[in-house]
């Protein structure tokens, strides 16, 4: 009886994040009259979450190593000015995108110089690099919109794979690669699950994870079907998706990804086990700076000019996802997966509550309460099991 | 009848089981000096713990009388009350506030929550002035030297009318000058009448200012007695005193060349200049021996391993040469450098220093030796888990699963995952700090066993430990530390090693 109450207890844990996307998108399915649970809303839903998911990647990275990031939406605000201009002044396209990088890797290495070596508080070194990247964009941008930019660059943040077989109703490319997918994902997982079973780390228990891994891929395909019948996979949503299991597998395979959840479990022990620490946060800062460039120009891409205001507040999302998806603001602790899902989860809130016509005074006070509460419940969990 | 200010009897405490201290009973009579003796982790701590109300009523059992009234102390301010402060060794002062602001803190002289500043001024000054001080009560904390600073705990500790001072410790961090400075003031105090207990290692102080010495043992009273009953050897006698049972393996080893040897390793005390954390050590370890390093707290030991391990933050290495295996080494600036050059380190303080404790036993295990596992930056996971499952075996790790949570896990076997660790870096040098410290018997066995294997295969092991039985028995060499330095090498095959000299240079004899 006691084991059966904690597997739900320990499963409800797990599972909260699903839990809470279903309960959130009934609610508005019910509210918004069937308007919310369409393709093309939930397409566009997405298409507006993926420039905070993309952040949320290495957001969480960074959270985890017991840092932050403030400066994250003002630095999609500056470099898409910044790469507005360059493209208002015609330069070529490959020219835009060597400049975007060298001014991620300028943040990613100031972030790191400051945090990681002379070891400054987080939150008050990026808080800020926000400002100072906020008046950045004011001094390039002179206030005003920039733009457009060239169709060439707004490829990654507007475009979609195109169909194959033409005339149909669905997107003959995006079900392929689905497809595809899907098989890799259960070919990986099964073998993975043998594996474990042959060095008798688990016991075989197929009747249980077999359900689990079934259901996994089933939620890929509905997720991907709401695309293939939409306009097909967009590339910023590829994007995504490929960044996201290169950083998986980054989390779960790599000497890097292990020194970042060391440092943020146990900094001193770490340190003494021989992992440089000062090193793996300054990589940590640099690589989540990359992914904020490239997040600026799917953004940049996706709306087509540069504005003052852009990006304000998509760091306060990111990192809500982060926590809502399971990092724990006490560093060590976090996914890649969970950290999307989150934000995505911060996305339908955003998407629902405009369909609602509730005011921008009801979305924060939501969404503040929503951040309250995720973080609350991490430091109780936390607490308990000790 | 005696007049005890104090009187605590049949005082028992045990922790989960394992009894700290056993029915020991400590009178204090007014007005005197009364020092409190006993080895590292006899139960003086928790006996002042205890006093003090840190350990509420309830946790132990027994009776404390204070001026004739029992008194069940259920948190620290009720035995402020009944007149008892303790002032421990790191000092409890909040260095950005002045004395006065110290002073008071929490106790502030106010009315309706409106400090009287004029008021406690004027006490302040006159605190002061009773402890020989001349700082003026507005000066900032911090800009006092860590003498001054002890000072400004004793007058916080008048200033609530004090009946029984108790200094943990107090001259551990303080120079010559400094603690014949404070014996001086302790001297004064007793004259004005206030009783103290004092708690040091260093038997010359215990000596020169105690009326009365208690001394305790693996939590027992072993004696109290005025002090013209005491000297120096009398005491360590007292202090040391138990049998050695026959539960170490015997074991004859054959050391070889030379594996580590530092020279003149020197690292300055940032807070108080001219003192010194290290002080001209110089030592050497052979290939198949066993090196223990003793002392007291304080004495530097950790802060050596630490220095040499490249792990000592903070702190500068101002002199000294390092060589391992034959090659002149470099100071290590990382703990990364330490193992790539093929020396290992494990902390005394495992939950801080040693455990991923929410990571699982594989994590733990592979930490440090991942390039030897990856290619590429990429974790060959077969490899890993294989490496983890046979340290575990080997071992003899007891646990459900090498995916358990390395928290979850008892501290014996805690210790074994940690060694784990610092075998797969394959090091030809390994520093263990107190590798057996709280940890039951069956695991303490076993790792005896383990090291002698390992020595025999070659390795050199340091062991800095304070259990004096275990350094003895384990260990071909001991070098003995205190204040910094190396007091005295004392060697096995030259029947050097007993309890009663490593206690005498270890308290800085000569």
């Amino acid at each position: 009886m006691e084991k059966l109450k904690n597997s739900i207890k320990y499963n409800f844990l797990n599972y909260t994040l699903i839990v809470e996307l279903v309960i959130i998108f009934l609610l508005f399915q019910l509210l918004t009259d069937g308007l919310f649970m369409t393709t093309r809303n939930l397409s566009n839903l997405m298409l507006q979450g993926v420039t905070c998911s993309l952040i949320a990647i290495t957001m969480m990275l960074v959270i985890v190593t017991c840092n932050a990031d403030l400066s994250a939406g003002a630095a999609i605000g500056f470099i898409g000015t910044f790469a507005a201009t360059i493209q208002v002044a015609s330069w070529n396209t490959g020219m835009t995108f060597v400049m975007v990088i060298a001014v991620s890797l300028a943040i990613g290495v100031w972030h790191g110089f400051w945090i990681a070596y002379k070891e400054l508080p987080a939150f008050i070194v990026t808080l800020a690099t926000q400002l100072v990247l906020r008046g950045l964009n004011l001094l390039v941008g002179g206030g005003v919109s920039i733009g457009p930019v060239s169709t060439e660059f707004s490829h990654l943040g507007r475009s979609y794979l195109p169909g194959i077989f033409g005339g149909e109703s669905f997107n003959g490319l995006s079900l392929v690669l689905t497809i595809v997918g899907i098989v890799i994902f259960l070919a990986i997982s099964i073998s993975q699950e043998n594996k474990k079973i042959k060095l008798g780390l688990v016991e075989s228990n197929w009747k249980k994870k077999g359900p689990m891994i079934v259901l996994y891929a089933a939620i890929a395909l509905a997720v991907a079907s709401i695309f293939i019948f939409y306009l097909g996979f967009p590339f910023a949503i590829i994007i995504l998706v490929v960044l996201v299991v290169i950083f998986e597998f980054v989390v779960k395979s790599t000497v890097f990804g292990r020194h970042v959840f060391a440092v943020g479990g146990n900094s001193e022990a770490a340190r003494l086990s021989g992992v440089n620490i000062e090193r793996t946060v300054m990589a940590v800062y640099i690589l989540h700076s990359l992914v904020v460039g490239l997040a600026a120009v799917v953004f940049l891409g996706r709306i087509g000019q540069a504005s003052p205001t852009a990006g304000t507040a998509f760091e306060f999302t990111a990192i809500t996802g982060c926590v809502v998806g399971g990092t724990s603001i006490m560093g060590g602790r976090g996914t890649v997966i969970g950290a999307v899902i989150g934000t995505m989860l911060m996305a339908s809130l955003d998407n629902g509550m405009s369909l609602l016509n509730l005011g921008q005074s009801g979305q924060f006070i939501i969404k503040g309460l929503v951040l309250m509460l995720a973080i609350a419940l991490d430091v109780i969990s936390r607490n308990k099991t000790g | 009848m005696e007049d005890y200010i104090l009187s605590m009897k049949n005082i028992t405490k045990d922790f989960s089981g394992v009894k700290v201290l056993h029915d020991v009973t400590f009178n204090v009579k007014r007005g005197e000096i009364h020092c409190l003796c006993g080895e590292n982790g006899a139960g003086k701590s928790t006996l002042m713990k205890i006093l003090s109300g840190v350990y509420p009523d309830g946790e132990f059992s027994g009776n404390i009388i204070v001026e004739g009234e029992a008194q069940k102390f259920s948190a620290v301010k009720d035995s402020e009350k009944a007149g008892i402060v303790i002032i421990y060794q790191e000092l409890g002062l909040v260095g950005t506030m002045t004395i006065c602001e110290n002073i008071f803190l929490g106790n502030e002289i106010n009315e309706r929550g409106k400090i009287s500043w004029d008021n406690q001024n004027k006490k302040a000054f006159e605190l002061l002035r009773r402890l020989n001080l001349s700082e003026l009560p507005s000066t900032v904390v911090e800009r006092l030297g860590t003498g001054k600073q002890q000072l400004v705990e004793i007058a916080k500790a008048l200033s609530k009318d004090v009946k029984i001072l108790i200094l943990d410790e107090p001259t551990s961090s303080l120079t010559e000058a400094d603690s014949e400075n404070l014996l001086n003031i302790l001297r004064q105090l007793r004259e004005q009448g206030t009783t103290c207990i004092y708690i040091s290692h260093k038997l010359n102080e215990v000596l020169e200012i105690a009326d009365t010495i208690t001394v305790i043992r693996d939590g027992r009273t072993i004696v109290t007695k005025p002090i013209k009953e005491f000297d120096d050897q009398t005491l360590i006698t007292h202090m040391v005193g138990r049998s050695m049972d026959g539960y170490y393996p015997e074991h004859a080893r054959k050391p070889g060349e030379v594996m580590i040897e530092i020279e003149g390793w020197t690292v300055p005390n940032k807070k108080t200049p001219g003192k010194y954390i290290l002080d001209h050590v110089s030592m050497k370890a052979r290939k198949g021996e066993i090196v223990g390093i003793a002392g007291l707290m304080g004495a530097g030991r950790t802060e050596l391993a630490m220095s040499i391990f490249g792990a000592l933050k903070g702190e500068r290495i101002s002199a000294g040469k390092l060589t391992i295996s034959g090659k002149a080494q470099k100071q290590f600036k990382e703990p990364i450098e330490a193992i790539r050059s093929g020396l290992m380190y494990l902390s005394e303080d495992r939950k801080r220093l040693g455990l991923l404790a929410n990571s699982d036993l594989v994590t733990n295990i592979s930490i440090s030796s991942l390039d030897k596992i990856s290619e590429r930056g990429v974790i060959n996971k077969n490899l890993e888990l294989e490496k983890a499952k046979k340290g575990i075996k080997d071992l003899n790790v007891k646990t459900s699963s090498i995916l358990q949570l390395a928290k979850r896990l008892s501290g014996g076997n805690q210790q074994k995952v940690l060694i784990i660790k610092a075998l797969l870096t394959e090091p030809k040098v390994l520093i263990l700090d107190e590798p057996t410290r709280g940890i039951d018997v069956g695991s303490k066995y076993e790792i005896y066993q383990l090291m002698n294997t390992l020595s025999d295969n070659g390795m050199s092991i340091i062991m800095i430990s304070s259990e004096l039985p275990e350094v003895i028995h384990m260990s071909d060499r001991i070098y003995v530390m205190c204040e910094g330095r190396i007091s005295k090498e004392l060697d096995a095959k030259k029947d050097e090693i007993t309890q009663e000299k490593i206690l005498h240079y270890a308290a800085g004899g000569e």
